[in-house]
Parts: C-alpha cells; sequence; structure tokens
C-alpha cells in the first residue's frame, strides 16, 4: 500500500479527512512494511495497546471487577481504536505517526486523540447550532424529528470513554449522501455537514413554495410526505433542473403540463451526448441564477449532478421523465361536471333522444339535443355506441366536453392503465386504437391526440381512479 | 497486529511465573492441612481458561483463582482429595453469575456470596449451588436484594429446618 497524503480540501470541521474504521492499525502496519518500525517496536506497541484496554476495563468496572464479557471487552477496544484513529487521520502525512509512536508512547496518542475527539464533540455542538437555525420550515416528520430529537439525542447518549466509536443517535432522514463508513462523532458532523448543505440549497426557494411542490410530491407518490422517508433536496434540485430546460431564464418550482411536453418535444431525437450538455449547462446555470457563493454547497450540488444526469437518461430512454418531476396541475373549475350520478334516463326518453336525433338534419341540431338531455356517462356511452352519430359528428360531441369529461370518457377505453405523456404516449395510443371496438372509441383516441392540451385530460385521467372509487 | 490477538494477549499470563504465584499459597493453604503442588496448579491454570472461553469472559489478572484458593482453605467442605475439582467448579460458577448479572455485581461481594452458599446452604455441594444456588442469587440480584439476605424467606428450599 503505498501511503498517501491527506486531503487538502477546505474544512469546516477541525479535520477534514474521515475517520475510516481502523486506520491507525493500517497505518502502522504499513509503517511496518515500509522499514518505519521494527519487531520490538511493534511488540511494544501490542503491549501498550493492551496495558490501554486493561485500564479502560478497570475503569468501565470501578475497579470492582478483573473480568469482563469478551463482547465488553471489543466494544471498549473498538472505542479505544476510534480514538487512535481520529488521531491518526489528523496528520497531514500518516508516516509522521511512526515517529509519534516510538517518541512518546501509545498512551500519549490516545491522550492527544481523546482531545481531539473532544474538539470534534465541541465542533458538532456548534455545528449542531448553524443546522437548527437554517432548519427548514416544513411539516416533514422525519426531517423534524432527526433534528429535534435524534441529533440533540445523540449529544446526551454519546460516550466518549467507553463508545466512542457508537453514535447511537436514530437517524432517519435520508441524505443524497451519507458516509455510513464513518463512526462515532466524525458520522454525526459529516452527517450534519451535508445536511446544512441541503438546507441551504433549498433556502434559495420560498418555503410555502417548497411545501406546494412537496404537496404534488406526494399526490404523485400516493404518499404522505409528512411522514414518508424522502429526501427534500432531491426534489427540489429535481424540480429546479427541469425548470431550467424548460424555460431557462429562472429556476422554480412549478411546471405546467404544458412545459413539460414542450420540453419532451424538445428532447425527442435528441443524442444522450447533447441531453448531457444541456443538463449539465441548467445545472451551471442554476448555481448562476441562485447566486450560490458557497463552494462546499456548489461542489456538494455538482457531486449530486453526477448522480442526477445518469438517472434523467435513463428516465428518459424509457419514457419515464414524467416520474422524475412535479406537474404544476391547474385548478379544476368549480363548476359541477355535465355527468351527474343518478341522472340516467330511463329507456323511453333514451329511445326517444336517439328518435330526435336521427331525424336531425344537421350537426349543430344534434349537438343541441345532446347537449340539453344528456347528464348521465352511462347514457352518453350508450349514445356514442348508438350508431346515430357519424365520423366528424363525433369530433363535435367530444368539443361539447371539459377536459375532466372527456377523461371520463377515456377512461372507460384505456382500462384502468395510467397513460405516459411522453412520444412513446403516441404510441400507447395507436395499441389502443387497434384494440378499440367501437367507431366512437377510434374517433375518441384520434380526437385526443391530436387535441392540443391533451396532457391536461390524460393527467385527470390518471386521477380519475382515486375519484370514483371516492364516489 | 489485529483485535482478537490483544484480547488473547490480555487473556494470556505466563505459565511460569503464575503457577509460582499460585504456590506461595500453600503458605495458607498448609495452616488447613492442604497443600498445591505444580500439577494442581497447572490443572487450575488450564480450566481457568477452559471456562473463561467457554463462557467467552477474559479476566486482567489471576487475583480471583488466589482468593477462591484461600477461602477454599476455610471450608468445612473443601479436604485435599476435592481441593482442585472445588476451586475450578467455583470459578466456573462464578463466572458463570457474572454473565448472567452483566457484570453488575463486584468481584469480592459475589465471591463472599457464593462462599457462604456453598459452605451454609449447599451443604458443600456444587452441583447444588450450580442449579439452585445459581438460581438464588441471580434471582435476588434482579430484585435487588442485597446478595447477603439469602435463605431469609419462608420456604425456602436452603432452609435445613423444612428438609
Amino acid at each position: 500500500m503505498t501511503l498517501k497524503k491527506a486531503d487538502a480540501s477546505p474544512c469546516l470541521a477541525p479535520q477534514k479527512k474521515s475517520v475510516k474504521d481502523q486506520y491507525f492499525f493500517l497505518v502502522l502496519n504499513t509503517c511496518y512494511e515500509n522499514g518505519y518500525f521494527e519487531e520490538p517496536d511493534m511488540m511494544k506497541i501490542h503491549t501498550e495497546i493492551a496495558e490501554l484496554l486493561q485500564g479502560l476495563i478497570r475503569r468501565f468496572t470501578y475497579g470492582d471487577s478483573s473480568s469482563i464479557k469478551n463482547e465488553t471487552a471489543y466494544r471498549l477496544m473498538h472505542s479505544i481504536l476510534y480514538v487512535l484513529d481520529t488521531f491518526a487521520a489528523s496528520l497531514e502525512d500518516p508516516t509522521e505517526l511512526a515517529s509519534i509512536v516510538r517518541r512518546n508512547g501509545i498512551h500519549k496518542v490516545y491522550s492527544l486523540g481523546m482531545d481531539l475527539v473532544r474538539n470534534h464533540i465541541a465542533y458538532a455542538h456548534k455545528l449542531y447550532a448553524e443546522l437548527s437555525a437554517h432548519k427548514l420550515n416544513l411539516p416533514v416528520e422525519v426531517y423534524n424529528d432527526t433534528i429535534n430529537l435524534s441529533l440533540p439525542d445523540f449529544f446526551q447518549t454519546y460516550d466518549v470513554t467507553f463508545n466512542a466509536h457508537d453514535n447511537a443517535a436514530s437517524i432517519d432522514y435520508p441524505l443524497v449522501f451519507d458516509d455510513m463508513d464513518q463512526k462515532g462523532v466524525g458520522y454525526i458532523i459529516q452527517y450534519m455537514e451535508k445536511l446544512l448543505l441541503e438546507n441551504l440549497f433549498c433556502h434559495c426557494f420560498d418555503t410555502k413554495e417548497i411545501l406546494t411542490l412537496l404537496k404534488g410530491y406526494g399526490e404523485k407518490f400516493h404518499l404522505d410526505f409528512r411522514c414518508a422517508p424522502f429526501n427534500i433536496f432531491e426534489v427540489v434540485f429535481a424540480q429546479t433542473i427541469f425548470s431550467l430546460l424548460c424555460s431557462p431564464e429562472k429556476p422554480q418550482l412549478f411546471i405546467t403540463a404544458g412545459e413539460f411536453e414542450q420540453l419532451v418535444i424538445k428532447l425527442s431525437g435528441q443524442s444522450s451526448g447533447n441531453i448531457r450538455l444541456l443538463l449539465e449547462h441548467a445545472a451551471d446555470k442554476m448555481i448562476t441564477i441562485l447566486k450560490l457563493q458557497n463552494s462546499e454547497l456548489i461542489e456538494y450540488l455538482r457531486r449530486y449532478k453526477k448522480q442526477f444526469i445518469p438517472r434523467f437518461l435513463t428516465a428518459h430512454v424509457h419514457g419515464n421523465l414524467i416520474n422524475m418531476l412535479v406537474i404544476d396541475e391547474p385548478k379544476l373549475p368549480a363548476e359541477k361536471h355535465s355527468f351527474t350520478d343518478g341522472r340516467r334516463m330511463s329507456d323511453r326518453d333514451f329511445n326517444r333522444l336517439i328518435a330526435q336525433l336521427q331525424d336531425a338534419k344537421e350537426l349543430k341540431e344534434k349537438i343541441q339535443i345532446i347537449s340539453r338531455q344528456v347528464r348521465s356517462l352511462e347514457d352518453y356511452i350508450d349514445l356514442l355506441g348508438s350508431d346515430c352519430l357519424y365520423g366528424k359528428e363525433y369530433r363535435a360531441v367530444f368539443e361539447l366536453l371539459q377536459d375532466a369529461e372527456l377523461a371520463v370518457l377515456g377512461k372507460t377505453i384505456s382500462q384502468g392503465s395510467a397513460i405516459d405523456m411522453t412520444p412513446i404516449f403516441l404510441e400507447n395510443l395507436t395499441r389502443m386504437q387497434n384494440n378499440c371496438l367501437l367507431d366512437w372509441q377510434v374517433e375518441y383516441i384520434n380526437y385526443l391526440a391530436n387535441m392540443k392540451g391533451r396532457s391536461r385530460v390524460i393527467n385527470y385521467m390518471n386521477k380519475i381512479h382515486t375519484v370514483l372509487t371516492d364516489n | 497486529m489485529h483485535l482478537p490477538a490483544i484480547l488473547d494477549f490480555i487473556g494470556t499470563l505466563p505459565t511460569a511465573n503464575v503457577v509460582r504465584e499460585l504456590l506461595e499459597l500453600n503458605g495458607e493453604l498448609k495452616k488447613h492441612d492442604l497443600f498445591l503442588n505444580a500439577a494442581d496448579a497447572e490443572s487450575i491454570l488450564i480450566a481457568r481458561s477452559e471456562s473463561l472461553k467457554a463462557l467467552e469472559r477474559i479476566e486482567l489478572d489471576l487475583k480471583l483463582t488466589k482468593d477462591l484458593i484461600y477461602r477454599a482453605g476455610f471450608s468445612p467442605y473443601i479436604r485435599q482429595e476435592n481441593l482442585v475439582e472445588t476451586v475450578n467448579d467455583l470459578y466456573e460458577i462464578f463466572h458463570q453469575i457474572k454473565n448472567l448479572t452483566s457484570d453488575w455485581v463486584a468481584d469480592d461481594e459475589l465471591l463472599e456470596t457464593l462462599m457462604v452458599c456453598f459452605n451454609t446452604f449447599c451443604g458443600g455441594s456444587t452441583e447444588l449451588l450450580m442449579g439452585k444456588g445459581v438460581e438464588k442469587i441471580v434471582d435476588n440480584f434482579r430484585r435487588r436484594h442485597e446478595l447477603g439476605e439469602m435463605g431469609k424467606e419462608e420456604g425456602d428450599i436452603f432452609d435445613a429446618k423444612e428438609s
């Protein structure tokens, strides 16, 4: 193994290099293999570490016992190692460890390591204060519980003497990058630093807008966003990038169906390389427009971008971009739908309606008869299938209907499956059309495929299940 | 260098030195017509290692073993023929109780209780001590009774008047 120099990245913490498990032993063994230690030195180190453990066992038992379970001894040993690892990780040049150990002995190194760990705890307290001050004001339970309960609980329970390696905190809020290999207070520090960066990014947007976005996110994925363990930064980041792809002037958290449809058209036929460039440009633009200056935050965003881009490209190829963002749904009109439960026509009235339509000479007259008399979905479907309308007459009838009503009709054809809105959507419609048995269904699909704003109808169609179920 | 090796290092004592330490107890054992030879001492040390391994414990020094041997001299039930076997049994029972009480009981307090139990309620029987004796000691601990308060309850199986 070639010993590497410590990272020189700018640091908030007393040391930036993460404390890897048993790093101290790794460095020592490497020093030994490279001739920095002789065999007697290693034996002396071995003996001194054993003495450290014996001393800790006596302290643990208050001197009342000279024996403990192996499991307890292992735990105490890991605690000692965490402290030694912390010291070793603090050195710019790992080879310095050899001379320090030879000169001062392990007991001194352990003492220096404990001082460092206590410094880290003090830093963690300051970091927590900053985190609390920049907490997002959002009703996301797992986020709030982590900051308000779990992190304070860590400070209450962390045992630097006998359990330094164990953070024993119930951290449930997920980050986009969480280094689970880290232990003890080191893990908590890296967690809080990253959470702070994510908070700083989200603070670039209005809290109410984020809340609306999260509500939409919850509705889209049928989950209660207040209770679900998802990462807020991820949702906001994705929405921002999509927004900049749709309209590069200003990042915002609301994207309409029309804007998304335009984006899909824009991306169709583009190579992965071109799309990647668009995404890179959008991410850079985001940093510029948001006037971000915190170098660690910028680095964090660039690191996350590298994860985001491949996911975007894969979703694009599979026609699933719709799953990566939240579409801003227009408010449904307050007026009642034409379809009203319980307003089904009697057989006699329906037959009279058909007779009137067959007698009507002009399309305009037919439309008037229908809009005056037909009120229920079942009657509408029976009417459409009654062979008293032909060709473009179907279109005229569809134009009578609002988006919601069209969606209800379409739902009867789509057989409950959600319809995608990417270019592959058109292929789905063609497949659906091939399965249609009735003229009006074929005409409906043609009408929908050529309709401006069909995305609204389709979005509504995807929600119809809930509406109908509630009814 | 790795973790298990360090723990083994703590648990291992230089044999020659420790045999000599145990044999030094013969000064006291002689007063009770008891004696340990080198083979006896080695046998005790081997049994000690096996007990610790079986019960998954480590011990920092020989204090408990030496205390047990010392106290054995005062027991009316320990003779030369059963000295080594009884010391080994008592040692194992001691560590069983330490495990069952999660190391919450101090060594001295537990050793005192163990010997009282062995010498009085168990009538010198390590089998009885290993069964009901351990159960009673652990039960008293869990009920936060003083370990010395053994056999005071009515109907206690250790009450000699009832047996």
